[in-house]
């Protein structure tokens, strides 16, 4: 895993409290489960997957909220640090083989994802709510640190690169929203660490142009 | 987005950008030309891509 504390990836963001409300999943009673439904979608059950994702999203919000406790106005957000307790809490005292732990990733960077931009985006459309959730991008990541980004800006640049090119535009979502090293991400997508950080630059200055193009 | 490439053209700028992004200053001009021939669109999005590239790639050496 890459640096639990670190400069990791602050998001500024709220709110995310209104929705963990909801009925929780007793973590440690599903351990077992978890672990065996990583281990029937490593081996070609997709129907695990649609069993997981609930589960997986439930304590990601329920971690969430517990790192926005307490806070008033911004909130600082460490995705690889949420990351990464949802992994152990939920996977925790099983031996998981690498395989899942990279499914894993892979469907928490894209849970990430929609749980980071749904809420910029109530946010972006609430006028009263006075500011829009902006991401400073670390440079163990690689991007420019000079200023922030629209964090709904990125997820519409991103959608665009998912047309031209699916796997760069898997890349930056793996490695943004799941904060997962060079070797992580090239370990999920099953393709070299080379062609990770190849994938990433290009990403990155076709997003930055993208975003500059549109103003934002 | 605004008029996007085809497969072939991103194919294309992808295989130039790997390859040129890491060339020095001086030998780049030349390798864009020998790239992008006559294709005046693939020509203006490397171009624009290895510019934020360069602008940006000090954080990566660092």
């Amino acid at each position: 895993m890459a640096s639990e504390e670190g400069p990791g990836l602050p998001v500024t963001i709220t709110g995310l409290r209104r929705r963990t409300r909801k009925k929780r999943i007793p973590i440690v009673a599903n351990s077992d489960s978890v672990t065996s439904l990583l281990a029937e979608w490593a081996h070609g059950d997709r129907a695990a997957l649609d069993q997981l994702m609930p589960l997986i999203v439930d304590e990601l919000h329920r971690i969430a909220a517990r790192y926005l406790r307490g806070e008033r106005g911004e909130h600082t957000l460490q995705p690889t640090a949420l990351v990464n307790e949802a992994y152990m809490r939920l996977v925790g005292q099983q031996r998981v083989a690498w395989q899942n732990r990279a499914h894993f990733f892979g469907v928490s960077a894209e849970i990430m994802r929609r749980i980071l931009v749904d809420h910029a985006r109530r946010k972006q459309a609430d006028k009263r709510g006075g500011g829009v959730a902006t991401v400073v991008l670390d440079e163990n990541i690689d991007w420019p640190d000079e200023r922030d980004l629209s964090l709904v800006a990125l997820d519409d640049a991103l959608v665009a690169l998912a047309q031209l090119d699916p796997q760069q535009s898997k890349v930056v979502e793996l490695r943004f929203f799941a904060g997962l090293s060079v070797e992580e991400a090239a370990e999920v997508l099953g393709v070299s660490p080379t062609t990770i950080k190849r994938e990433w630059r290009m990403a990155r200055a076709w997003l930055l142009r993208e975003m500059e193009k549109s103003g934002r | 987005m605004p008029k996007s490439l085809t497969p072939s053209q991103w194919a294309r700028l992808k295989a130039c950008f790997a390859a040129i992004a890491d060339l020095p200053a001086e030998h780049r001009a030349a390798a864009i030309d020998d790239a992008c021939g006559s294709d005046a669109e693939l020509r203006a999005e490397l171009e624009s891509l290895l510019a934020i590239d360069d602008r940006t790639s000090t954080i990566r050496e660092g």
